[in-house]
């Protein structure tokens, strides 16, 4: 499925096209968050308020440290559901404060999942979910 | 946020302004992808998505720093 880079003023007040798309996050309840796509991160990173919005427990997850280019900060990891274009699957999610940051779709949680590739030079890209693996629905 | 399963919009955020909206919560119509709301707290942006009866509505958080990205001036 093809996706358009969202246009977005920065706090710099510099134009910038930024790869963000709507993912869902399950728990209790869902929620669906904007993300950056983010190749870089390890990881998907969430705001800790959205577990709650989810009812995603958090008391029993492994607590880790996250390193970013703002320093140092405690996380929580997490294994949880995640839909995106229909597909369901478990995905580990740090979830940490995200003041400073964007929430990320990073490597474990989402390219292990999905065949993203971008074409910035016509702000669009394009998602395809990995045909290969076992997903919680088909 | 929804009880129902959500149909995620495919839609880029219309207008995006980080610097207007840093550090706010907004609510992204799921049907246009505008942003319909903003506050600084996660609960009350839900709030005005239910009070407003938004369709799909998804949430994003912007940064209240731009310090991750390089920038080039």
């Amino acid at each position: 499925m093809e996706f358009s880079y969202t246009k977005n003023l920065g706090i710099g007040r510099q134009v910038r096209y930024d790869p963000l798309i709507s993912v869902t996050l399950i728990g209790e309840k869902e929620i669906d968050i904007y993300s950056l796509i983010d190749s870089g991160s390890p990881s998907n990173l969430f705001s800790a308020d959205y577990a709650k919005a989810a009812g995603i427990d958090l008391s029993n997850a492994k607590l880790v440290e996250v390193h970013g280019v703002n320093g140092k900060q405690d996380g929580f990891l997490k294994k949880v559901t995640m839909r995106f274009l229909g597909k369901e699957w478990q995905s580990d999610v740090v979830f940490c404060e995200r003041s400073e940051d964007h929430d990320l779709l990073g490597g474990e949680g989402f390219f292990q999942y999905f065949d993203v590739s971008f074409r910035y030079y016509e702000r669009k890209f394009s998602i395809s979910p990995v045909p290969a693996l076992h997903w919680k629905n088909n | 946020m929804h009880t129902k399963k959500s149909i995620t919009t495919s839609l880029p955020i219309q207008d995006l302004d980080e610097g207007k909206y840093r550090g706010q919560w907004l609510v992204i119509a799921g049907a246009t992808g505008a942003i319909v709301a903003h506050a600084d707290r996660l609960e009350d942006v839900q709030k005005e998505a239910v009070d407003r009866s938004v369709e799909n509505p998804a949430f994003y958080k912007v940064p209240s720093t731009d310090t991750h990205y390089v920038s080039i001036r």
